[in-house]
């Protein structure tokens, strides 16, 4: 008889085959559960020409990706930085055309998802769109189609099926089985669109604390491809139940970013390690201490 | 009593609830979160409001955070929605109330989030469209900004990301039967409606301390005025109490809006 595999590797391993032009989305909404330390990696990988899809509310790591030179173009529902404004990399890089804007917004992005991770050919919505001039800067996502049951107008949307996917949890057992406190968001719908799922942990959990509790997994490790063991892999962003958000660190990037000086934030907190070891050494850890919840 | 901007707007606000709404807001929406908390605790107890982002229903956190998609606002709350649920109670009409706000909004109540200038050649790229075209979806619609200018009120939207007022058979046929659009427009200076003939924005009230020329100089268009223009209520002690000791006990909209 031979074991069951372990899918925990290395952030380097993990995301070893994700090349130039790959189609990459990475789950969570503004500053919450947002697989940063996965993103991080990504860029020191000096990957090029991503095509980015996000949640319908990103921007942090879309925005760093691309003071990276990592992106192309970038499917758009919400690009910001919440409460602290404008994503100032990516309005520089959609202002002066260095990025390719597909213009979309959240429900589009959601159930383009949808179709791709439930196999359906397109997905037929209320015609909301016709009302805006969404479909006038982006005709290849939006057909006007006819009901045929009804004779009514609908729009007809494409699937969006993401290469990989990027997710992060406070809690993941070798076999990929992902356990988000904070409770579901959409990653089980971003895993079942993307064709290879990586996932990122505050802890590696025996399996016997998923199987103690099985309706708390958020998502089942079968869709799973790689499970990274990555300690405070949301930050600066919040793991619910682990941390919150590290806002004196969120407005130092910010300053960075519209200062036009992320390199310099990169350099600093992003390059000169393996894995997220220069991040963790540089914010004291008395900083990091205050941060935890619980 | 004094108020703040942010005070005054979060009780207008409030006042445009029902007992039997259900509200939506998104993301960095202290000022509708605290509309909808007072309504709760004043004249609307049966009403029910989900935070975007976090999915929070009926949330009871003890303070206002930041951030509506903030996990913590889970304190007290009664589900947390997935976002297959959001997009499922935009689309049907379940929410009955929903507050939005832009970057430029138009004398027909159209909302723009994308783009300043020309779409191919922007002035500002603005973070996008997320959920503006329901709009057209919610129910009733308040509209909410936290700056009253020329740039941001302006004759017409470059972008059209949230469809106004129905006013144009053409596109008006898409828009679902249940769905008003917006009725209100909530600002630090005043409070607008559309109840004209022509649809056009109205000035139905000016906050204390302001005038209706005041509020006309600070808007891209021309606001239909009908005679004296009345002031804006002032909110009761009861209602800033409730703010204060209840709802928003860290102040936040104390420091809100300039």
């Amino acid at each position: 008889m031979t074991n069951r595999k372990s899918k925990v590797c290395t952030l380097a391993q993990a995301l070893a085959g994700v090349g130039d032009g790959a189609k990459v989305i990475a789950a969570g909404a503004h500053y919450n559960n947002i697989p940063m330390a996965l993103v991080r990696e990504l860029i020191r990988r000096r990957v090029k020409n991503l095509e980015i899809i996000p949640t319908p509310s990103a921007g942090l790591w879309v925005d760093m990706l691309i003071a990276a030179g990592a992106v192309a173009k970038v499917h758009v529902s919400y690009i910001g930085m919440e409460f602290l404004g404008l994503a100032p990399n990516f309005r520089r890089a959609a202002e002066s055309k260095a990025i390719a804007v597909e213009e979309k917004d959240e429900p589009t992005l959601f159930h383009g998802l949808r179709a791709a991770g439930s196999g359906l050919p397109f997905v037929a919505l209320p015609p909301l769109q016709l009302m805006t001039d969404l479909p006038k800067v982006n005709p290849a996502t939006y057909k006007e189609i006819r009901n045929p049951f009804t004779g009514e107008v609908a729009i007809a949307i494409p699937p969006l099926a993401p290469d990989v996917a990027l997710i992060h949890f406070a809690k993941c057992d070798q076999y990929g089985n992902g356990v988000s406190i904070g409770g579901r968001h959409m990653e089980d719908i971003i895993a079942k669109a993307s064709k290879r799922v990586i996932v990122s942990a505050e802890e590696i959990v025996p399996t016997e604390q998923i199987t103690a509790a099985p309706t708390h997994t958020t998502l089942p490790g079968v869709l799973v491809d790689a499970v990274v063991h990555a300690p405070w892999g949301s930050y600066p962003g919040t793991c619910p139940g682990v941390y919150g958000y590290d806002r004196a660190h969120l407005e130092q990037y910010y300053e960075y970013a519209r200062k036009g000086q992320t390199q310099a934030y990169l350099e600093r907190y992003v390059f000169g390690s393996e894995g997220d070891a220069a991040l963790i050494s540089a914010v004291s850890q008395e900083h990091l201490a205050g941060l935890r919840l619980g | 009593m004094n108020f703040t901007p942010a005070e005054l707007m979060a009780v207008v606000m409030s006042h445009e609830l029902r007992d039997d709404d259900f509200g939506a807001v998104g993301a960095a929406s202290q000022i509708p979160v605290c509309a909808m908390r007072l309504a709760q605790r004043t004249h609307a107890p049966n009403l029910w409001y989900l935070y975007g982002g976090s999915g929070a229903v009926n949330s009871k956190a003890k303070s206002i955070v930041e951030s509506t998609a903030d996990y913590r606002n889970l304190i007290g709350a009664e589900y947390r929605a997935p976002l297959q649920d959001i997009i499922d109670f935009e689309y049907s009409g379940e929410f009955t109330v929903g507050f939005l706000g832009g970057m430029q909004i138009d004398q027909y109540g159209n909302v723009n989030m994308v783009c300043i200038g020309d779409y191919a050649k922007p002035v500002v790229r603005g973070p996008g469209t997320v959920g503006s075209i329901f709009t057209s979806s919610f129910r009733r619609v308040i509209l909410y900004v936290q700056h009253h200018n020329p740039r941001l009120f302006v004759p017409k939207v470059d972008f059209v990301s949230g469809p106004g007022v129905a006013r144009n058979a053409a596109i008006d046929r898409y828009r679902p039967r249940w769905s008003e659009g917006p009725v209100v427009v909530v600002t630090p200076l005043a409070v607008m409606d559309f109840q004209t003939p022509d649809r056009r924005m109205r000035l139905r009230s000016v906050h204390p301390g302001q005038t209706a020329e005041a509020v006309q100089a600070q808007t891209g268009f021309e606001l239909a005025i009908e005679g004296r223009v009345p002031t804006t209520t002032e909110p009761t002690e009861q209602e800033l109490r409730i703010i204060r000791e209840e709802i928003d006990t860290s102040g936040v909209l104390r420091h809100l809006v300039e």
